[in-house]
């Protein structure tokens, strides 16, 4: 490391602004920035730019192609000429999908959701608070264990479920599904939340134990306000996650088709209906409508969340 | 150690620690042994470096921490086992903590709404009350985020106040603001706790302030009181090295020395030359060591031929701070040790100039060389005024 | 005020319960129950059972079980269909990790350039990319399913026979399977890294760029010097836990390819969900488990260690 920058402290130039790689064009260039800053391109953006337009081609098209492939009429994804978007919009592939239970996956997965991420909350906010404000013996080992549990994934507990949930009277109960949910996500969403509750000075749960609360009436009064942000990074992280699950619903539920989720609808609706790709296009496009428009209003949300939640700290 | 704090029982006693002790998991002992008991109105400064166990110690007042030890009495009654709300007491801390989602009306209001039954006209009264007597009551609808640090400290002024409580405790209630402002608010607080007349326990590491505010102070060190009185008996006769140094600005010049044979001088890095009354004092320490103790006040400089009488040494100035009406000299000595020495006026020598420092017998303390405690203060009259720092109403 | 009245009635509500519920309150127990129920019946339980289940026969389709010993994991260990999975797995998860981290970096640079420079579209790339990640596994599975449909009226098939190349048989071929898998899993879990690498990038102090710069360190000096060291940690961390993610790939294979052709695309996973429910093999399939759980652990313990989380908690 020649050029070993650490020890300076005081670079003086502030921000990227006064990045010009050419130091002979350098004041001439900067007047015209100054004066037009988006229009001085340099190399460096046109490559940028380039890996832009790829990110989106690669990530985005295959969603937009779905949409417009689930619009199209009878026959008309397999015929001549190719076309990107549909000749005529025909919304016959979410009737078949509609049909076919739909409504029911969509309210199974809408109440499991709801319920599952309202109980991850109850559960994971106490405890949060338990691991920012006590001291306690085996706080440590404990916060690791759940941290353990975090890494873990829960495919591998597929193979003890049947039995496991069938022992506990839970199986193909959607109230087995939700506290199994509870069991899987909690352990992150704790670990999110201690951070926000780290965040806030232990001050004013002093002050308002002066001012009279109890613990409760502090988490209550004084501390949900500040960190209400991590609360909705949590309601909006387990939504997606209790939304998309698939294995231990599929293991969970079993064959009690009145009781199956998105997931396990659309998968099996795919084995059924095979390469109609029309209608397994429209039950894909039903099956991620409500988290695109949750994510998209969220999205800032989102990336604080997983940065936070995973790399706390540093 | 504590047997030289000021005996206070004269007046009535309203908070009193006794034997309190605080020692957390893991064996560490932030409280050791303190005891203390402050008459009802009186401002009492607990000072000393950061972990001396000042906090802890306003902490088990408050009732956020239970003392592992010993017992907490306010107006006569036991504290001990009850919860701070229940125990009459109010604490500003060092960061305000407002509670930041509730408008000033509300943080002030908050305790009053959790710990009584008062209708919320009476709240809404008395909260606008207090914004009154502390001119914050335009300021009553803003959320902490708005205000400045100033206003936000008199808005935790004003939640505590508003409980009209027993006793007031301060944790470093004035090193978040900047320097002009901390001068004017602990004006403000000292006039707020005189026309309260409520009982105040007030933390600080800063010893300037504790001279200022306090109406005593106590040292504490490694959890252990170290010297209880008021300001300026504690810079006059403090109890240990630690106290004397701690307390005055700039700190105590000491100098570690032994007793040389025959009782005539201490040696070490300079050889002080000592009549009786010093001899005698030395001669009480525990063996041969002591460290003799000059305020920077206490020295005069001379010219480095000038002599007058009394022990003087020759050195060095190295460096001068000017500082308004009096001047900073460090001076090293020929014989190797440093000493600042406060001298009026403008600096009255450049640096590198060759000076004598002449100490007068009558100027000094001696400490014991191994326990550190106090063996003789020199004699200050009492015509010469008690306290030359502000600080009204004594005793 | 009507947060006063709000204030007091909860006032009122908790006040009934305080005397005795406030003692329970000041200890960590009650608060933490829930969750160490949750998190032992839900968690440890089922570890648990997946150990014992591991050292029976016990069998979907047969009453009863008896204690085997190590038998599942010496047939499991002598079994070569079970090294074939293994190997598998290891080409899904290694070049799931390097595509990954590789594309989320070049993501991460570019939409953080892109910010401080101003350029358009960082927040359009950065939604694109997130919103792969956010579709449900089974979904995408169906996603690409339909863009890599095998005739020339598949998506991908028809702007590569604009090329052309093709028509490509991406699910029908087993090492074109294989590739399928992969890209449908970079496509979902790139988010993931960039999300992290950018992460890293913010935190990285401005001032150590403004420093090489005085010092008269170019662009790619600046990169290679400051901003690499800097993310190594990032780095790392991205890459153990892109690993555990991509091992325990289910979802997305099953409904790709469901394993297929042959067992072209079986990962350990779907291998072991294979076992124990379409061969009614349990004890088996729990042994599978096992094995993926030890993976599991040692990549948790590295990344403990790596992370160097004592000092946090």
């Amino acid at each position: 490391m020649t050029d070993d920058g650490t020890e300076r402290t005081d670079g003086g130039l502030a921000g990227e602004e006064k990045t010009v790689t050419d130091p002979a064009s350098r004041t001439a260039f900067q007047r015209v920035r100054d004066r037009l800053p988006v229009i001085g391109v340099r190399p460096l953006d046109i490559v940028v730019y380039i890996v832009y337009g790829l990110a989106m081609v690669f990530f985005a098209f295959p969603v937009l192609w779905v949409v417009s492939a689930s619009l199209r009429p009878e026959g008309e994804l397999f015929s001549y000429p190719f076309r990107l978007f549909p000749q005529e919009v025909s919304l016959s592939a979410y009737e078949q999908v509609f049909s076919a239970g739909m409504m029911t996956w969509l309210f199974n997965s809408t109440i499991i959701t709801v319920l599952g991420v309202a109980s991850i909350i109850a559960v994971s906010v106490p405890a949060a608070y338990a691991f920012s404000r006590f001291e306690f013996r085996g706080r440590r080992g404990l916060l690791g264990l759940v941290l353990m549990f975090q890494m873990i994934s829960s495919v591998i507990i597929i193979v003890p479920l049947y039995t496991v949930m069938t022992s506990l009277g839970l199986i193909r109960t959607r109230a087995g599904l939700i506290l199994l949910y509870v069991g899987i996500q909690t352990p992150f969403s704790i670990w999110l939340l201690k951070g926000y509750f780290d965040t806030v000075p232990r001050e004013l749960d002093y002050a308002a134990r002066i001012d009279g609360c109890s613990r409760l009436q502090t988490l209550r009064h004084v501390l949900l306000r500040p960190i209400a942000p991590g609360i909705a990074v949590v309601a909006i992280f387990n939504t997606v996650l209790t939304w998309s699950e698939f294995v231990l619903a599929y293991t969970v539920l079993g064959t009690e088709s009145d009781l199956h989720t998105i997931s396990i609808g659309i998968y099996n609706f795919q084995s059924q209906f095979g390469n109609d790709w029309r209608a397994i296009a429209a039950a894909s496009v039903v099956g991620m409508l409500p988290l695109v428009i949750v994510f998209i209003g969220l999205q800032r949300y989102f990336v604080k969340g997983l940065i936070e939640g995973s790399l706390k700290g540093q | 150690m504590t047997d030289r704090s000021t005996d206070n029982t004269t007046a009535q006693t309203h908070l009193e620690l006794q034997n309190l002790v605080k020692e957390y998991p893991g064996g560490t002992m932030a409280v050791d042994d303190i005891s203390l008991s402050l008459p009802r109105g009186e401002l009492l400064v607990l000072v000393g470096p950061s972990g001396c166990g000042k906090s802890t110690t306003l902490r088990c007042i408050a009732g956020l921490e239970e003392p592992t030890a010993g017992d907490i009495l306010i107006g006569g009654e036991s504290m001990v086992g009850r919860r701070p709300e229940e125990r009459e007491i109010a604490m500003v801390f060092q960061n305000y903590a407002l509670y930041p989602h509730k408008t000033a009306r509300q943080n002030i209001g908050f305790g009053l709404r959790m710990t009584t039954d008062l209708p919320d006209e009476e709240v809404r009264n008395q909260v606008e009350r207090v914004a009154e007597t502390l001119g914050i009551t335009d300021l009553l609808e803003k959320k902490p985020g708005s205000l400045s640090g100033g206003q936000q400290q008199r808005v935790a002024l004003g939640r505590a106040i508003v409980r009209d409580p027993a006793v007031f405790l301060l944790d470093e209630p004035l090193s978040n603001l900047d320097a002009t402002l901390r001068t004017q608010m602990r004006t403000e607080i000292q006039q707020l706790q005189r026309d309260l007349e409520v009982t105040t326990v007030y933390v600080t590491h800063d010893q300037t302030e504790a001279m200022t505010i306090g109406d005593r102070i106590a040292v504490l060190r490694d959890g252990h009181l170290q010297q209880l009185g008021r300001p300026m008996a504690c810079y006059r006769e403090p109890a240990n090295r630690f106290v004397a140094s701690f307390i005055g600005e700039p700190s105590m010049n000491l100098l570690e020395c032994r007793v040389a044979a025959g009782d005539e001088a201490l040696v070490g890095p300079v050889a002080y030359p000592i009549d009786d009354t010093l001899a005698a004092a030395a001669a009480e320490a525990d063996g041969r060591d002591v460290t003799l103790g000059v305020r920077p006040e206490v020295p005069t400089l001379l010219g480095p031929e000038e002599d007058d009488s009394g022990p003087s040494f020759p050195g060095r100035i190295d460096v001068v701070e000017p500082v308004g009406e009096r001047s900073f000299v460090y001076v090293t000595l020929d014989d190797g040790p440093q000493l600042t020495v406060a001298v009026p006026g403008r600096p009255p020598a450049r640096e590198g100039t060759p000076v004598r420092v002449q100490i007068p017998r009558d100027g000094v303390h001696i400490f014991d060389g191994q326990t550190g405690e106090a063996l003789h203060h020199p004699a200050h009259s009492e015509l010469e005024g008690r306290v030359p720092t502000s600080t009204p109403g004594g005793d | 005020m009507a947060t006063a009245d709000q204030d007091g009635l909860v006032r009122r509500g908790f006040g009934r319960v305080r005397g005795l519920s406030r003692r329970l309150i000041d200890h960590p127990l009650p608060w933490l129950l829930p969750t160490l129920v949750a998190l032992g019946v839900f968690q440890l339980y089922p570890m648990i059972e997946a150990v014992t289940m591991s050292l029976t026969d016990e069998s979907l389709i047969r009453q009863g079980s008896e204690f085997v010993g190590l038998d599942q994991y010496t047939r499991l260990l002598s079994d070569p269909e079970f090294y074939e999975m293994l190997r598998i797995t290891a080409i899904y998860a290694f070049s799931s990790v390097i595509l990954h981290v590789l594309l989320g970096l070049v993501l991460a640079l570019a939409i953080d350039y892109g910010v401080r420079r101003g350029l358009h579209g960082h927040l359009t790339t950065r939604v694109s990319v997130l919103l792969a990640w956010i579709v449900p596994g089974i979904i995408i599975g169906l996603v690409w399913k339909v863009m890599l449909v095998e005739t020339e009226f598949g998506a991908v098939n028809h702007f590569l026979g604009l090329l052309g190349i093709g028509p490509i048989p991406f699910r029908s071929d087993p090492q074109l399977a294989l590739v399928s898998t992969i890209i449908a899993g970079t496509w979902r879990g790139t988010a993931f890294s960039m999300i992290m690498i950018y992460g890293g990038l913010q935190r990285v102090p401005q001032r150590l760029y403004e420093a090489a710069r005085v010092d008269g360190a170019g662009r790619w000096a600046r990169f290679r010097h400051v901003t690499l060291p800097q993310l190594k940690p990032v780095l790392f961390v991205t890459t153990v836990l892109v690993t555990i993610y991509a091992l325990n790939t289910f979802d997305l294979i099953f409904a790709l390819t469901g394993g297929g052709p042959g067992r072209a695309t079986q990962v350990l996973s779907l291998f072991m969900y294979e076992e124990a429910f379409e061969k009614y093999a349990l004890g088996r399939g729990a042994a599978i488990a096992v094995v993926m759980l030890c993976i599991n652990l040692l990549l948790t313990g590295v990344y403990l260690y790596m992370f160097d989380i004592g000092d946090e908690i």
